[in-house]
């Protein structure tokens, strides 16, 4: 393999020991996988087959109740040996998290415009008034109506799929090199979806950001990933480039996803 | 948000009202003659000539509606009767004896907040390290000891043995400080561990989880994102405990001769002082439901699902 890998997981386990219970559970295991700078890899599997605890290890935002072991290395450094100090400059600057529900990622009591905002000044030295222009601006990009109306709007009055499009809002704001997308289109109807992806793909041409796109659904993976991993029981079951696996799939569990999939798409058109 | 507090506001009028005739009720149903109770403060030999006499001058001989639209009309402007006793109007001498109380829950709640908030914060950070330990164990302690106990072993020891601070009386800023303290201990170790408790329950919410990854600060993170949240418990129990410190300055102001309204109220019961006894009663709701109106206040400014409601939702 070269050498001019963005992320690189080598050998991650994830270990589960709830507080005060003295048996650890292993729930991801010895999973490995490469991403190349400007490619989107999909990872694919069912429910509870570990995909958010994978990506979420990446950022360090385990509970800890949770140990990890393995290498996740990113630009060079192993982020799983790095300090929370640094590991805080690379969460949203470098990488950044498009979290799966975002009815929940939003806390109810600030305003839209506060999170962008706040967001955005973590990274940057901007003044309030020119942070918020430029959350407007991303609001704009995402095709909403009435951006500077929205900004002083509150989570609980915003429906699940315009959530989903101001969590892709704020990591357009971050400009990030790698967008880890836990689930973007799940739980929205067809039309939403088809603009998401849309965003999605704009955002990997136009500033060349590389993703991690996790899906249950191997045809949103399809649309986008150059490359796919499918994960089953926390075990990576199968790898590679994204027409190789559509078109031979070698594990059982690849076919169940794909033939799932297409079936989905049959009964949706 | 101002049409919310007027909103508000206006709904008192009718818990005022109401509160005013139940306490209204209470005293003339209860058995035991206000007339009665005049003449033998006032140690006048009660003959059924003298006790006419005064029924009349009281205005007790009338309906009971009556004697209550008189006592009303007279509240507008502020004239709550004279005390049997002292025969001064009740007004002035409460407000007088309400002032010092006043200021000792304030020292008492300013105290509570300065110690609790930090180290319930601490605690929450520190999770299951020595610092959550101690304030743990001291928590414990500190809320099983009852106030009067802690009073007299804060004057044996910072007073009799120490010198340091006067054992009772009021005057100057020092005066004020052990009978703070014994107020407001059992509060902060219970707030304190509350607002930990508080802190830890939202710190697991995934939007915690995604302010966490989008590289905001921990101090941001804590400060905005969760204690936020973790407040509004925080301040329902600190509004409840506020009327209980109200209450409770009875046994400081006892414990260290503290000239409060607590000693009146008691002594007003003692002697069936009826005016008195009527208007601390409604002095003390109108502090009550002032707190709640606070509280009420501070919650839609935190929350903005209290403040926008019927926005959205009928
Ligand atoms: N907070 C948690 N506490 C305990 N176990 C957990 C927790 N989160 C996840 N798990 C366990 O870890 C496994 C993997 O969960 P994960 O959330 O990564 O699945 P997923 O692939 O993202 O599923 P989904 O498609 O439903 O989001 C699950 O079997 C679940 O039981
Ligand atoms: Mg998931």
């Amino acid at each position: 393999m070269s050498t001019e890998q963005l992320l690189s997981i080598k050998n991650l386990n994830i270990y589960l020991q709830e507080h005060g219970s003295d048996t650890r559970n292993q729930i991801i295991h010895n999973v490995s996988f490469d991403l190349e700078k400007g490619k989107v890899l999909g990872i694919v599997g069912g429910s509870g087959s570990g995909k958010t605890l994978t990506s979420l290890s990446v950022l360090s935002l385990l509970h800890d109740k949770f140990s990890v072991t393995g290498s996740i290395h990113f630009n060079g450094a192993d982020l799983l040996q790095l300090p929370e100090r640094k590991i805080r400059k690379i969460r949203g600057k470098e990488i950044a998290l498009i979290p799966q529900n975002p009815m929940a990622s939003f806390n109810p009591i600030i305003s839209i415009g506060e999170h962008m905002v706040e967001s955005m000044r973590s990274h940057q030295k901007l003044t309030r008034k020119i942070a918020k222009e430029l959350a407007i601006y991303y609001l704009e990009k995402m095709n909403f109506a009435d951006p500077s109306d929205l900004i002083s709007q509150y989570p609980f009055q915003l429906s699940g799929g315009m959530l989903q499009r101001v969590l892709i809002a704020i990591t357009l704001s971050l400009q990030p090199s790698l967008i880890i997308a836990d689930e973007p289109t799940t739980a929205l109807d067809k039309v939403t979806e088809d603009h998401i992806l849309h965003q999605l793909e704009i955002m990997k041409e136009e500033y060349d950001t590389s993703m991690l796109l996790v899906s249950h659904d191997f045809h949103v993976v399809s649309r986008l990933a150059d490359e796919v991993a499918v994960i089953h029981n926390g075990m990576l079951v199968e790898k590679g480039s994204i027409v190789n696996v559509f078109r031979q799939p070698n594990h059982s569990y690849t076919k169940q996803l794909i033939d799932a999939s297409i079936r989905l798409k049959r009964e949706k058109p | 948000m101002i049409p919310f507090i007027f909103k508000r506001i206006i709904n008192l009028i009718p818990i005022l009202l109401g509160t005013s005739i139940i306490t209204f009720l209470l005293i003339h149903l209860v058995p035991g003659d206000p007339a009665e109770a005049y003449l033998r403060l006032s140690q006048i030999p009660p003959t059924d000539e003298a006790a006419a006499h005064i029924r009349k001058e009281l205005g007790l001989d009338k309906p009971l509606y009556v004697q209550y639209f008189i006592w009303l009309l007279d509240a507008f402007q502020l004239d709550f009767g004279e005390s049997f006793i002292t025969g001064d109007p009740v007004f002035e001498e409460a407000i007088y004896y309400l002032w010092p109380t006043l200021q000792l829950t304030l020292a008492a709640i300013v105290l509570t907040l300065i110690i609790s908030v930090p180290v319930g914060i601490l605690s929450a950070v520190y999770k299951d390290r020595l610092f959550d330990q101690v304030s743990r164990i001291l928590a414990y302690v500190g809320a099983s000891m009852p106030s009067f106990w802690l009073g007299f072993l804060l004057i044996y020891f910072f007073s009799f043995k120490l010198g340091l601070f006067p054992s009772g009386s009021r005057g100057t800023f020092v005066h004020i400080v052990l009978p703070a303290v014994t107020m407001c201990l059992v509060y902060t170790f219970t707030f304190t561990r509350l607002l930990r408790s508080g802190i830890l329950e939202f710190m697991n919410q995934p939007y915690v989880m995604y302010a966490r990854s989008r590289g905001l600060k921990e101090r941001v993170v804590i400060g905005k994102h969760v204690l936020k949240n973790a407040s509004q418990p925080f301040i329902t129990a600190f509004s409840i405990s506020i009327g209980n410190m109200l209450a409770g300055t009875v046994i400081a102001e006892n414990v260290f001769a503290w000239p409060g309204i607590g000693r009146y109220f008691v002594s007003a019961i003692v002697n069936r002082d009826f005016p008195a006894i009527q208007f601390c009663v409604l002095l003390m709701t109108i502090i009550f439901v002032l707190i709640n109106l606070i509280v009420d206040i501070i919650y839609a400014y935190l929350d903005p699902r209290i403040r926008l409601k019927g926005d959205q939702l009928k």
